[in-house]
Formats: C-alpha cells, structure tokens, sequence
C-alpha cells in the first residue's frame, strides 16, 4: 500500500463528514519554500486537499493541539508516533480533555531535513507521493531515492514510536517498518558522563555563550504547558532577565528538572533551537536517571502518573 | 565599479594589521551554525558560507548588558555607569546586515534620547563587509529595496571576484584610511552579485505597503497566519533590525545594577499590564503588531522599511511563520 | 581563582516546619555548637523544596544546600518526603551532570528531637564545603 495522500484525505474527510470532529490538524505545503511543511489546520471536508503527507512535515502537532481545543472544540488530530505522545502528555497533565482529541495514527517514514534535500537534491519535490523503503525515501512517480542515513532529521535517529501508539485509528499507509540509525538513545549523556566535572562544566558553559534564550524550546514543548512558567515571574524572580553564564544555567537546569520524568522525546525543542543548543542531552539525562533509578522502562511514554509524581518505599539513597 | 584589487592572503594580512589592537569578532562555525563570534583575526570563508544565524547585531546591542552600578555606603547612593565597549572590528557583514546596522544606528541616534551605550560602541566598531555572491536559503533582499552589493553602513566593502582575488573598495574616512594602507591601485572590476533566493508576493510598491497594511489591520488573514505561533522570541532574536529591550535592576542588597536585556513583542507577556490587561492578549495581536512595525508603522513614521531580507525568520521559525506567508494571507487568497 | 581571605563556607538550608525546624531549635536551646555556616529557611514541608530553589540559592552566594526533612514514615503530610528524595536525587545528578559538584546538596532527615543529629549534619556538610571551596560556576559579574 502506498503512501499516498488520499488515504489521509479520505479519512479527514470522513471525520469531518460525520461531525466525529469538528477541525483536523495535520500540515500543509508551504506556496513559498517548496522544502517546508507547516501546521494546518482543515474545517470542511471539501479542503481536506489543503492537507500533506510526506517525509518534510517536520513541525510537531502536540502544542498547538493545547490551545485549539479550548472552547470544547473536537479536533482530529494527523499524529506520528511523536505527535501522538506529546498529545498524551497534554492529556495527562490535564491540559486538554480526552474527548477532544481524535487521534489519527500514521505511521511515520521519518522526517527528513528539508532545507538539505533543496540543496543538495531539489528535484525530489517534483513528487505526487513518497513510498517507505526502510533506508530510503523513494518519491512518486519519479523514483527519486533519498538515503535516511543522510537526510533524516536529528529527532527521529532513534524513535521508539514509528508505529504511533494510543491513538483512536492508525492509518493503513506504508511507513514505520525501518529500524532506527541510532539504538542507545542516551549515547551522548553518556559521553558526557564519562567526562570529568570541570569539563562537563566547560562544555555546558559553552553552550550557555550560544543560547540566545529565546525560549522556542519552551514554547514548543508539550511537557512545558504551565499557564504560567516560574521562570518568567517578577515576584519572586527566580530567573533574572539579564543573560550570563549564571542565569543560563539556572534556565536549563530549571526546566530539564520540571520536565524531567514528562519529556516524550519528540525532539521539537531540539530542531526549533536556532543555535543547536544540545537539549536532548540535557532531557535524555533526565529520562536516563527515570529508568536508572526508579526503574521506568520506557520514561518517554506518558502514564497516568509520572515517576516524579509518585514515590516508592525503597527509592534509592545517594545523599550519604 | 572602483576597487583595489587584492588576493586572499594579502587582504587578510593587511586587515589584520589595520585592525591591530582591536577586537575581532567574525563568522564561525560553532557545530552546525554560523556565529559572529570573537576570534583572532579575519578569515577566507568557504564557498558554501551564506550568512550567520545570528547576526552581529549582539556585538552592538549586546543581549544583556549593565547600564549602570550602584552601591549605597555610609547613607548615599554612588552610580557608576557600565563600560562594556572595546574597539572592535565586525567583519564579513552582508549587506542586509549592513543595512540593518544602518537602520539601528539612526533609531538609537533619534533625539531627545540618544542610547549613548549602543553609539559609543558603534563609534568605536569598524564594519568590513562582504558582498553576496550566492544567495542563502530564504533571503529576499531585493524585495525589501535592499541590495547584494550595496555598503550601506560598511566602512569597506569586500567583492569577491574570481579564483582567490578580492576588490576592496572604501566608504568612509576610516575605511579609506585602511584602504590607503593596501598596496595597488585603484581598478575597475566587474562584480555578479547574488540573486535573493526569494521574491516576495508584493501586493504592491514599499511605498504604498503601509497603507495596504493599515487598511487590513483587521483582517481575519492574520488570525490564519497567527493561529500556529507559539511566542517565542526567536524570530525577534534573530532579526537584525529588531531593537525592543527591557530594563530591569538587579539587587544584592545594597547594591546592584541596572541592566538592559533584548526583548521580543512576540513573548507572551510583552504588553501585560498591572491589573492583568494586555492590549495583545494572543498570538493573532502579537503577530500582527511585529510585522506591521516593520512595513507599516516604522516606514509611515521614519521612511525606511524596517526589514532588509535577510531571510532568519523565515529559516527559523519552528512553525513556519514568515513575510511571505503574511502577505499572501492578507492578499486575500484565502490559505 | 583564589579564595577570598576569610572566606567560610555558607550554606542554606530548608528545613521542614514540623521536623527538621523543631530539631535545629532543639539544637540551639540544647546550646549544642555548631558552625555558623547555616542559614535556615523553613518550609512546611522538605517536599516544598522546588529545584529552582537550590540552584537559585547556589547562585545567590550560598556554597551548599540542605533540605532537612521528617524521617520517612513521619512526614507531617504523609508522603511530601517521599516526593522530596526522588526529586532531590534527581536533582543531584543534574547538578553533577552539568558540572557542579554534587556534595553541594544535601537532603538529610531529622526528627523534631534530633538536635544533636542537625548539628553534626551542619558540621559534616560544612567541612565537605570547606574542601570543595566556594561555588565558581554561578559566579556574577561584580561592578568593575
């Protein structure tokens, strides 16, 4: 089975034909930037056409799902493995409702870097439709092969969840069936583990130098759904404005502990960072530490209590 | 046009010593992303460097910096203003930077309150430029009124011409004093300069965009656009002609300092008020507000657009926010 | 960097209301001696301690951070300490992680009795702090 649009079109379509939902988000062409996919969000079924399904959707679903579904509006919402968890996340810090999300499953290829693929290979965007062969990207009806191994965007090196899970209905496309390029998700931690303190030190510092503060990594974040953050309070202002070593630190370390234990690895702050600040060591650490300590299989999985909200007898002691 | 011609190594070395003493700050390349960054001296840039994600925009107003110290002793108050410049040289500025930095130095010179930190910095900078010979991947310079080979606040301009040689022209006294300093003479040289990768959807002349805007301050096209923004302040970081900061003191009890940080309208609690008002409660307000200071509100009240198309916010926003996407929405197309 | 003249280890510590607070009370009418390292916040209870807490207090001169806590079992509100110790630990190891000395926090337990125990903790704690020397990694920028 192709991984054709019109299966996704259909079932749009379907859903908002049956009033199931009242609006489907998933991503639409950008008319500017052929490489782009942005957030789109479909209310008749007559525009469910608007709607892409291809290796260049790259934004994540979830976050915006949080506002849109103020109102009880229903939203059918296109997941990847990704989206969907971070749908979750909202769901089970009880920032949206369960009954206001439809969650349409798609198995996911993968997500390429499409600003590289323009670059070095622009004629792939001459495609109806892509097909999953595992390593490769193949584009319809040109046949045009882009290599994973080259292309695939930093997020989805090691994703667990090609098949989307907890979703209402997964869509039957092709997509998912690949193995990851990376199996140790925590392979930089624990490179930086292994580094002694004052070059750990040195390393984060340097990053610090590069952080613009801009908080796109906050803003994308599903886990980071407070109405209001604590770091942005005057009263008391735990986090000065002013941008030094210091309150860098105290910005990064503050959030990867309030998500610790919530992060779903979508890898979304990541990708919105403009300088490449390497978050997912900081939040990897964190899930690293949930499974190290408290014996968490999967921390990236959203349940209905997270290890941090909950405490066992015999949790380990290192304070001695 | 007029340059002296030079090859690679010899205008880096005759730079280096004119910008002796000073500091150097230039692009790098830090893991996968250009940074104007602090380094050693001026450098031949590989052939597929375009721009750098963060211009060099913190090099004159800087990110945060004190603006004054205080300390009380014995019942008074003493107040040492903050000093952070040194002189410094920025070199490999494009032109829509180069613009950019033009644009800032006539607001922050704007009377009856001339920032007298960001022009005692600048006084102090030399801008070496570097023309454009390939475009990036979403400028759009050219839509602006900008140009690929203009000089604009530049005190010397580099052209890159073919194989390893340069034309270096001056244009302004202490760009004419380095230039004096290079062997040769003057030649006429032919430059191609780059096409922007982008041409926006003009829906008309800069001069009448403004107006085009106002008129559609209230149409539901930027809700459309809007709708999907996230507030954060990247694109405003990014922006080489954005210049909103914020002032706050930091105490430690008895003394402290007063310190101005960048910040950006589109963060969600720019306009909140004491009482809780905010006359931009959501992203469709806050939008709107940063685009239409840029092409409407900055050009009714100073004349120039406040854009120069380097093409940042269109590369960086996570959610695929940007100019063009704005004007098409408001177009009317109906997307 | 050298060491200030004179400079001794400060420490901040979070002591619950019910326990920890009443133990170091108990410490200073008991006139037992120990280090005036420690200045004490009270909390109602150690699972209070936020983790922006610690680092903020690291930041803002303090050289180590105790939160002292009701024994487990004996949490005024049941299970707050039992919050606490999974999130301090965890706390711990990002401070580790991210280059700061790990000793700097402390999470101990000492019942509302336990005055001698509060001041042994202060004094371990502040003889760990006096090798490891003040905090250089959250240092501010003075006036010039």
């Amino acid at each position: 089975m192709s991984w054709a649009l019109p299966a996704v079109d259909a079932l749009a379509a379907r859903l908002l034909e049956d009033r199931l939902v009242d609006a489907v988000l998933g991503w639409a062409r950008d008319p500017d930037l052929p490489w782009q996919r942005y957030p789109h969000r479909v209310d008749e079924p007559s525009r469910v056409g608007e709607l892409v399904w291809d290796p260049f959707c790259a934004p994540g679903l979830a976050k915006l799902v949080f506002r849109m579904t103020e109102g009880g509006l229903k939203l059918g919402v296109l997941a990847r493995g990704c989206d969907a968890l971070g749908v979750w996340r909202l769901i089970h810090d009880r920032r949206i409702a369960r009954e206001n999300v439809y969650l349409l499953g798609l198995p996911c290829p993968g997500m390429a870097d499409g600003v590289r693929v323009w670059e070095e290979c622009p004629e792939a965007f001459d495609a109806a439709g892509w097909e999953d062969h595992g390593s490769h990207w193949v584009a319809v009806p040109t046949g045009i092969r882009l290599p994973k191994e080259r292309f695939l965007l930093d997020k989805c090196l090691q994703c667990q969840v090609r098949w989307p899970r907890q979703c209402d209905e997964v869509l039957a496309v092709q997509g998912g069936s690949w193995n990851p390029f990376c199996e140790d998700r925590y392979r930089q931690v624990r490179q930086l583990e292994e580094l002694p303190l004052p070059q750990r030190f040195d390393f984060w510092r340097g990053w610090f130098e590069r952080c613009l503060r801009c908080f796109a990594c906050r803003q994308v974040c599903p886990a980071c759904n407070c109405e209001s953050c604590s770091l942005d309070q005057f009263e008391p202002n735990w986090l000065e404005r002013e941008v030094g070593v210091a309150t860098q630190f105290i910005f990064h370390f503050t959030r990867a502990l309030h998500v610790a234990g919530r992060c779903v690895d979508c890898g979304e702050c990541q990708r919105a960072c403009p300088v490449g600040f390497p978050l997912g060591a900081l939040n990897r650490k964190m899930m690293k530490d949930m499974e190290d300590l408290f014996g968490v299989r999967e921390p990236f999985v959203p349940q209905e209590s997270e290890p941090l909200g909950e405490f066992a007898l015999d949790d380990p002691d290192e304070f001695r | 046009m007029a340059v002296k011609l030079v090859r690679g190594s010899d205008m880096l070395r005759w730079l280096r010593r004119c910008g002796e003493g000073r500091r150097w700050v230039v692009p790098a390349k830090e893991d996968r992303h250009w940074l104007f960054a602090e380094r050693d001296g001026p450098v031949v840039f590989p052939p597929d460097y375009r721009n750098a994600t963060v211009g060099p925009k913190g090099w004159l107003l800087p990110r945060s910096e004190p603006i004054l110290y205080y300390r009380w002793t014995g019942g008074r108050v003493s107040v040492t203003p903050a000093q952070g410049w040194r002189p410094q040289v920025i070199y490999g500025v494009r032109p829509c930077d180069l613009k950019a930095i033009a644009l800032l130095d006539s607001i922050m010179a704007s009377e009856p309150w001339p920032e007298t930190q960001y022009l005692t910095r600048r006084a102090h900078t030399v801008l070496v430029g570097m023309a454009c010979t390939a475009a990036s991947s979403c400028c759009f310079c050219t839509s602006m009124g900008v140009h690929p080979a203009e000089s604009y606040a530049a005190d010397l301009m580099i052209y890159p011409l073919q194989g390893e040689e340069y034309g270096v022209a001056a244009f302004s006294e202490v760009g004419r004093e380095w230039l004096a300093q290079l062997e040769g003479e003057e030649a006429d040289a032919a430059f191609s300069p780059a096409v922007p990768a982008l041409s926006l959807p003009m829906p008309t002349s800069l001069e009448d965009l403004p107006g085009w805007l106002e008129r559609r301050f209230d149409d539901p096209g930027w809700q459309r656009l809007a709708w999907r923004c996230l507030s954060c302040g990247l694109c405003a970081y990014l922006c080489p002609t954005c210049y909103c900061y914020g002032i706050s003191d930091v105490d430690r009890g008895g003394a402290g300092r007063r310190v101005r940080w960048w910040d950006a309208c589109t963060l969600p609690d720019f306009s909140r008020m004491a009482g809780g008002h905010d006359p931009r409660p959501t992203t469709t307000e806050r939008v709107r507000q940063r685009i239409m200071h840029k092409l409407a509100y900055h050009p009714a009240r100073q004349g120039e657009i406040l854009c120069t198309g380097c093409g940042r916010c269109i590369e960086y926003c996570p959610m695929g926010i940007h100019l063009p996407a704005a004007l098409r929405l408001l177009g009317g197309d109906g997307r | 960097m050298s060491v200030r003249e004179g400079w001794r280890p400060k420490i901040v510590a979070f002591c619950c209301n019910w326990c920890s607070y009443a133990g170091a009370d108990l410490a200073g009418t008991s006139r037992i001696p120990y280090p005036a390292s420690v200045r004490i916040i009270r909390v109602p209870c150690s699972g209070r301690v936020n983790p922006v807490f610690v680092v903020r207090a690291l930041q803002r001169g303090a050289d180590g951070v105790l939160v002292a806590g009701c024994h487990p079992g004996d949490c005024h509100y049941s299970t707050g300490n039992l919050y606490a110790r999974r999130r301090l630990l965890v706390t711990r190891r990002l401070l580790a992680y991210m280059g700061i000395e790990p000793e700097r926090l402390r999470l101990c337990w000492v019942s509302a009795s336990e005055g001698e125990r509060f001041a042994k903790v202060i004094e371990e704690m502040t003889a760990v702090l006096e090798k490891l020397g003040p905090v250089q990694q959250l240092r501010e920028e003075g006036p010039p």
